[in-house]
């Protein structure tokens, strides 16, 4: 150790509140508006979603805003928008789970398996995926906290492991479940198929104790800083095991609930989710190093992805050029925090 | 001043420093060193902690730039070099931080970018072993030069360094606090390689503050203070205490602690061990008192207080709190102990840079700032004010992001997330630690206001006029072990300082 290099990056307080201070008295209106913009990622995604429905619905006013379009779009959003709520809890805790997709096939399959095969009733094939999933993801914070293998390695581990288990179960899936249990997933509330309300209502639930509760707001602090949390008095490890576990459980429901909504357990179900729901969460704000991020800004995320892929099959553009645009929208997106943060230093 | 040089009458000297500048922000590294290295010579630079002595050795093996100043190798200047170019030359630094490469061989780091190559360009690894093996066996070192460096002890990686260093022409070899992190044997290892370095005409620059070692193998030492000279010696001609007394010098600015009348025990701590850092440590700390582990960096304190906290785990020996033994799983059981400890290293391990100063005062007392498990931003900022009031912390509002506060604002923030939630011990790792002059006053203030408010403090110190100023009993440490107690309001520096090196000195066999 070097004795006097104590205090080389100090922080010069006075002169970056000065230059802030100018910097909003200064600025004229288009300029301050992209720095709102910069400011709330929430708000940057909700004013995209609004130009892609605006101009969506002059151009295509036949195609787009249509009740069965619309429809699609919400169910589409479904499995990810419960997905995002879970990856972006661990990604504020400065962890991510890549293993959710097989773990959503692997209880979908279980659930089949328990209704379709063993004629068990669709609660305990419903109860059965859930437990599935918690023990997923009971294992992936066993081995992440306990064994202090790192997030990355140890979920794409798991991701080869519950696929390659899904697989063994039921090597062809299940198909059809059983009419009971496509009610779960089939029952049109208002217009909407249930996974799409059980979606919102976790959504809901898990935004609002995520921004309010003591218990989850011990997340970002973990993300933050995870040794100055431990020495905070934090239970960093069993906190991000619960984090998991929950990732773990919604996997699960989504599981459940599309082999309800398709009455069939697909043995591909949920190949390539768990990008898209990470790429939804970094849109939403979320960081990899963690400790930022909010469950709206990531179902925001899931929802803008969504429109995108459905207004570029809409307008023939074609199917192909979506990942270019969300790819496109991510990095402007990061970049602006980007030049945000060199224009702080 | 300059003593005479026992290795060589008057030859040109290998090293020659003259009106050495160096500053960082806030801190005069080095103001005006000079000194000379003569050919073959092994000298010690001595002094405490923050003296300028690795600085100076990283200038002179092209770590760091000067800011003013000549440095003249054989009589021949250098310029602004970094570590390649001083390498080139035949200066080597060997440091703590080390420059190997954990996953290769040790033969491929020793000749890191210079390996013996064959037709196009392939590396000629049997010639590159055979070499390797030569230098090693030059070292005395019998290793097999095919071995990833990253199965090897820290003091086998120092060696591998040191031959790094010999593979290309060695004229000046620079030790910063090699033995550190090593053991005695390994010690007695490595002073018979620098001997023989040293039989071989290459010039040592030893940078340690352990006597017992400088009187074992160094010709002469140059004793920095404050970035100053105040001496240079030939060890055969003076003594611990002439050394002791040239690297203290100075006047204590701070009133001392005029000692009150502490109370009831609230920390008791037996025969504490916490491997590997951490031996055998026993003291007591009372309500009202501060008690200030002193000793040399690496010698335990705080890894002491981590294992009192619960954050380390704690091998043998008891840690009782108000009488009571307590066994903790982890820091949060400490915190509900009624513990706080202020970590040293605030950034990386006290705050959160990127929230505000409210969620940071906030952090330790969640459930106080929270209703039916909800936050309440009313009831947080609530205490966060407070704090910000009677801490005189300078923030436009609670809700300031942390990280644009300035180094002393932040240090009271972090003292406030400690006092939030009212512990009966606190504990603070250098709680003054790169913060200004003005910011420090305030911080003995506010520590001295809290112990006459009955609260047990427990500070830790690399700081000696600080440890002199703060505390009312002095426990100092050295190895991993507590070595003896001082009062506080009668201790002087030389006290703190035979106690801290005496433990290694009986060790060595030195007067």
């Amino acid at each position: 150790m070097s004795e006097a290099t104590m205090e080389r990056n100090r922080t010069a307080p006075a002169a970056a509140q000065a230059e802030d201070q100018v910097g909003t008295k200064r600025a004229s209106l288009p300029l301050r508006v992209v720095g709102a913009l910069a400011n709330s990622r929430e708000l940057m995604l909700l004013v995209l979603i609004v130009l892609i429905v605006a101009s969506m619905s002059i151009y295509y006013p036949n195609n787009f805003p249509t009740a069965s379009n619309i429809r699609a779009v919400l169910l589409n959003a479904a499995q990810n928008g419960i997905l995002v709520t879970g990856m972006m809890l661990l990604m504020i805790a400065g962890v991510f789970d890549l293993s959710v997709g097989s773990t959503l096939a692997l209880a979908g399959v279980w659930s089949g398996v328990v209704v379709g095969l063993w004629g068990l009733p669709p609660p305990v094939g419903i109860v059965a995926g859930c437990v599935i999933g918690v023990a997923a993801g009971a294992i992936n914070g066993f081995i992440v906290t306990r064994l202090a293998i790192n997030a990355l390695i140890t979920t794409l581990a798991t991701m080869a492991i519950f696929r390659g288990l899904t697989y063994v179960t039921a090597g062809t899936g299940v198909t059809p479940i059983s009419d009971e249990f496509k009610v779960y997933g089939q029952t049109v509330v208002a217009g909407v198929q249930m996974p799409f309300w059980v979606m919102l209502a976790i959504v809901i639930v898990g935004a609002w104790a995520v921004a309010r509760t003591s218990f989850f707001r011990q997340f970002y602090f973990i993300g933050g800083n995870a040794k100055a949390a431990k020495l905070s008095g934090i239970r960093v490890n069993r906190l991000t095991f619960i984090g998991f576990m929950i990732m773990g459980l919604l996997a699960g429901i989504a599981g459940v609930l599309g082999a309800s909504r398709l009455n069939s357990a697909v043995v591909s179900a949920g190949i390539g989710v768990e990008l898209s729901v990470i790429t939804a969460a970094v849109l939403g704000g979320a960081s990899l190093r963690g400790g930022e991020g909010t469950i709206i800004g990531g179902v925001l995320g899931v929802m803008f992805i969504a429109l995108v892929q459905n207004a570029m099959i809409i307008n023939g553009v074609g199917v192909f050029w979506q990942g270019i645009i969300i790819g496109l929208v991510l990095l402007l997106a990061v970049s602006l925090d980007r030049f945000k943060q060199v224009q702080r230093n | 001043m300059e003593a005479t040089n026992p290795v060589s009458g008057n030859a040109t000297p290998r090293l020659t420093v003259r009106y050495c500048e160096k500053a960082f922000p806030g801190v005069q590294a080095l103001d005006g060193v000079s000194l000379t290295v003569m050919p073959g010579e092994i000298h010690a630079l001595l002094g405490e902690n923050g003296a300028g002595k690795s600085t100076l050795g990283k200038i002179v093996g092209g770590v760091y730039v000067r800011d003013a100043g000549e440095v003249l190798l054989d009589g021949k200047p250098i310029g602004a070099i970094d570590e390649t170019e001083a390498g080139a030359l035949g200066i080597a630094v060997v440091h703590q931080e080390g420059s190997l490469v954990p996953q290769l061989s040790i033969a491929e780091n020793i000749f890191a970018g210079r390996a013996p190559t064959r037709h196009f360009g392939m590396v000629d690894r049997k010639e590159m072993n055979r070499r390797a093996r030569g230098l090693l066996e030059e070292l005395g070192v019998n290793l097999d030069p095919a071995m990833p460096v990253r199965f090897l002890s820290a003091a086998q990686t120092q060696v591998i360094e040191i031959a790094k260093a010999l593979s290309r022409d060695l004229k000046l070899l620079i030790l910063d606090e090699p033995t550190s992190a090593i053991t005695l044997t390994e010690t007695a290892r490595l002073f018979t390689i620098v001997r023989r370095l040293k039989a071989n005409g290459v010039s040592v620059v030893y940078i340690s503050h352990r006597l017992a070692e400088i009187f074992e193998i160094c010709d002469r030492v140059t004793v920095l203070k404050d970035g100053k000279v105040t001496g240079t010696r030939n060890v055969a001609e003076t003594t611990p205490d002439e050394l002791i007394r040239l690297m203290v010098g100075r006047d204590v600015q701070f009133a001392r602690s005029t000692g009150g009348a502490p109370g009831a025990v609230v920390l008791e701590v037996v025969n504490l061990a916490a491997a590997p850092h951490v031996t055998d440590a026993s003291f007591t700390v009372r309500a009202g008192e501060i008690v200030c582990l002193a000793g040399l960096v690496g010698s335990g304190r705080s890894e002491t207080c981590e294992a009192i906290f619960g954050a380390r785990l704690v091998g043998s020996g008891s840690v009782r709190l108000r009488g009571k033994a307590v066994h903790f799983t982890g820091p949060w059981d400490a915190v509900a102990a009624g513990i706080g400890m202020m970590p040293e290293d605030r950034k990386e391990a006290g705050l959160f840079l990127s929230q505000t100063v409210a969620a940071n005062i906030g952090v330790t007392v969640l459930p106080e700032v929270s209703r039916h498990g909800l936050i309440s931003e009313e009831l947080q900022n609530g205490v966060a004010e407070r704090f910000v009031r009677e801490l005189k912390i300078a923030t436009p509002s609670t809700q300031q992001i942390l990280g644009n506060l300035s180094g002393g604002n932040q240090q009271k923030v972090l003292l406030a997330k400690w006092l939030a939630p009212e512990p009966t011990l606190l504990i603070v790792d250098e709680p003054t630690r790169g913060v200004d002059v003005g910011a420090r006053a305030e911080i003995y203030r506010i520590l001295r206001e809290l112990q006459a408010q009955g609260l047990a403090l427990l500070v830790v110190s690399s700081d000696l006029p600080e440890v002199l100023t703060l505390a009312d009993r002095i426990v100092v440490m050295a190895d991993g072990r507590t070595v003896g107690e001082l009062v506080g309001a009668t201790a002087t520096e030389e006290d703190v300082l035979r106690l801290a090196t005496r433990y290694t000195a009986h060790e060595s066999k030195v007067a």
